[in-house]
């Protein structure tokens, strides 16, 4: 590392502090913002992200910022990093949309849509702890509205 | 039996404890952007029972329609399935966003042109759909009639349509149009004309199985991509002319009656592709024909910067060169030829080769299994031609040739008779070559393989800096 590398503080709402190398950090659109517009100063709150969460996001960064590693690590380290419970799948899509971060969310979004593919709703609302707010009869009119889609 | 530790049960306590429908809370620009990735339409709208914060959810969900028809003549089964598309459409009125249409395989006849006109009125009024596919097949030559309110829209951005008949009565008004394709179908100069002048956002035009069409004239600055394929027509008095001054990629391919592009006509042009094959109404007496509408269009593209032949133009190359012809001269970077390996089309080759002193990338393209070839034969045979090359005096320059690649390898030794000696030759030659590349099926391990790589790397190399690499298709 060239000895310009400059290294910025965030803050997660449970008070833990993360130091992170500037290039890896502006992969947040957010933060990249942030240090355009010259608005850094010691540390970057991040109100909406918690230390664990931040933890898993740095941990993706860190992996795809590294250089020389192959398409097929990479491939791998993606798909043993989506394959989470969904709480923090929900954590890290929210974390991700706060900081601004295409690419993570797109993955996250994509495993739940994948998590949602081939299953009836009752396998959904199971996946996903999804609670039922319909009545009996009101769950059956709506099977009936759509009924095309229920064939 | 199984016991259950203390870690675990303290585990299960905790995530029962958080259990909370968490996945509802996301925003909904979230929740739509993850079910937009659901494939499947139809499982979009069954999520409207997961519960309350899901029920309407679905109808801002980018929808795409497709229609792909079973492929059978069975009359219960086509019926079942247009009175299925009719409930679709029903219920897509829902949907606030439709961006796509398709229909594929249907068997048109006349007594369904009301389902077609629905589909069409659906997508160009309904939905405002900015891709439509009409893929319609034809039965006893049965067309569907475009319906001319459809000839004005200015949503579409790609438009497909198969065995549709297209005669704008009035004017055309595509403003959007980026992509169009055209096929199955008996075209008019006066249509196509229309449909250019109201199509001024075009980029790209693919006419396929047409016929009718005789003169071609495409002088819009943004529409630089023309792609032709199986051009046919009854009459050897007519041919279809192209003149397309602002065209930059132009493909020709597979069966095609008379096409000519005079000199002139395509001064824009990078990249042209012919994997074609002329086929004149009587072959025995066109031949000659054929070459002659062959060279012309070599010297119509002589001035592009990339080229790539079929096998049937290689071929022919190869006929024209025993007769004394040679393609003209040419500062083209890029060459691809594409060879039917059982033949030594080694005249065609050279002459292609002769012909492109600055050459930078040479592209030979394997194609095995071709056995209605025969025309070379006629005027050579395999002895003539291998004492021709062994004698070959080489006035091919390959001072700028970087990279060669064999695209394709496979087969066994003896069918790669003559590409190995093609190889063999290039490989003697090219000085400068940084890069030779083995595209092969092979299985990397099989025995076969290994003998044809180590023959392969046996061959003397002229040039001192050139790697060789192995790759899969």
């Amino acid at each position: 590392m060239s000895s310009s590398t400059k290294f910025l503080t965030l803050k997660t709402c449970d008070d833990k502090k993360f130091v992170l190398d500037e290039a890896i950090a502006v992969r947040s659109q957010t933060i990249k913002n942030m240090v355009e517009d010259d608005c850094v100063s010691n540390v970057i709150p991040l109100p909406n992200v918690n230390s664990k969460t931040m933890t898993k996001v740095i941990e993706y960064w860190k992996k795809h910022s590294e250089e020389g590693v192959s398409k097929d690590v990479l491939m791998d380290f993606d798909k043993a990093f989506v394959k989470v419970h969904h709480s923090i799948l929900h954590a890290l899509i929210l974390a991700a949309n706060f900081l601004n971060d295409k690419e993570i969310l797109d993955m996250m979004c994509q495993e739940v849509a994948d998590r949602i593919k081939g299953k009836t709703p009752e396998e959904i609302r199971k996946e996903f702890d999804i609670k039922n707010d319909f009545t009996p009869e009101e769950e059956e009119e709506i099977r009936k509205e759509n009924a095309w889609a229920f064939e | 039996m199984e016991i259950q530790s203390p870690m675990k049960l303290k585990r299960l306590v905790v995530i029962g404890r958080h259990k909370k429908d968490r996945i509802s809370d996301l925003p909904d620009a979230i929740l739509l952007h993850i079910l937009s990735m659901v494939p499947d339409g139809k499982q979009v709208v069954r999520t409207s029972v997961l519960g309350k914060r899901w029920r309407s959810l679905w109808m801002s969900v980018p929808m795409s329609i497709d229609f792909n028809f079973p492929q059978t003549e069975n009359l219960v089964v086509t019926l079942d399935y247009l009175s299925s598309t009719l409930t679709e459409l029903h219920y897509c009125k829902s949907c606030d966003k439709i961006p796509r249409f398709t229909v594929g395989g249907f068997r048109y006849e006349h007594c369904y042109a009301k389902y077609v006109d629905l589909w069409v009125s659906f997508a160009t009024k309904v939905a405002k759909v900015e891709e439509f596919l009409l893929g319609l097949l034809s039965v006893n030559d049965q067309t569907y009639d475009f319906p001319s309110y459809a000839f004005k829209n200015s949503l579409l951005k790609d438009l497909e349509l198969r065995n549709c008949q297209l005669n704008p009565r009035a004017t055309v008004d595509w403003t959007n149009l980026s992509s169009l394709k055209i096929g199955y179908i008996d075209l008019t100069d006066d249509a196509m004309e229309k449909i250019l002048s109201g199509s001024p956002n075009l980029k790209s035009l693919e006419l396929d199985n047409f016929s009718g069409l005789q003169r071609l004239e495409i002088n819009s600055v943004k529409l630089t991509q023309l792609m032709i394929e199986s051009y046919y027509n009854d009459n050897d008095e007519i041919w279809l002319e192209i003149v397309a001054p602002h065209l930059q990629h132009l493909e020709v391919l597979e069966l095609c009656s008379e096409i000519r592009i005079g000199q002139r006509n395509v001064p824009s042009l990078v990249t042209a592709i012919f994997r074609l094959n002329f086929n004149f109404e009587n072959e025995e007496q066109d031949l000659e024909m054929e070459f002659s509408c062959l060279k012309e269009l070599l010297h119509s593209v002589a001035h592009v910067q990339n080229l790539e032949l079929g096998t049937w133009c290689i071929e022919c190359v190869s006929i024209l060169e025993l007769k004394g012809w040679r393609p003209p001269p040419s500062s083209r970077k890029f060459l691809e030829l594409n060879l039917a390996v059982i033949q030594l089309d080694f005249p065609g080759i050279y002459s292609f080769l002769q012909s492109s002193s600055d050459l930078e990338t040479l592209i030979i393209g394997c194609w095995y299994n071709h056995n209605e070839r025969n025309l070379l034969a006629r005027y050579t045979d395999e002895d003539e031609l291998s004492e021709r090359f062994e004698k070959h005096n080489v006035k091919c320059s390959f001072s700028h040739l970087k990279t060669i690649t064999i695209n394709n390898f496979s087969g066994s030794s003896s069918e790669n008779k003559f590409v190995l000696q093609l190889v063999k030759y290039l490989l003697k030659h090219a000085a400068m070559l940084k890069e030779f590349v083995i595209a092969s099926t092979y299985q990397w391990m099989s025995p076969e393989y290994r003998k044809m790589a180590q023959k392969l790397l046996s061959f003397p190399m002229s040039s001192p800096h050139a790697s060789v690499v192995f790759s899969d298709i």
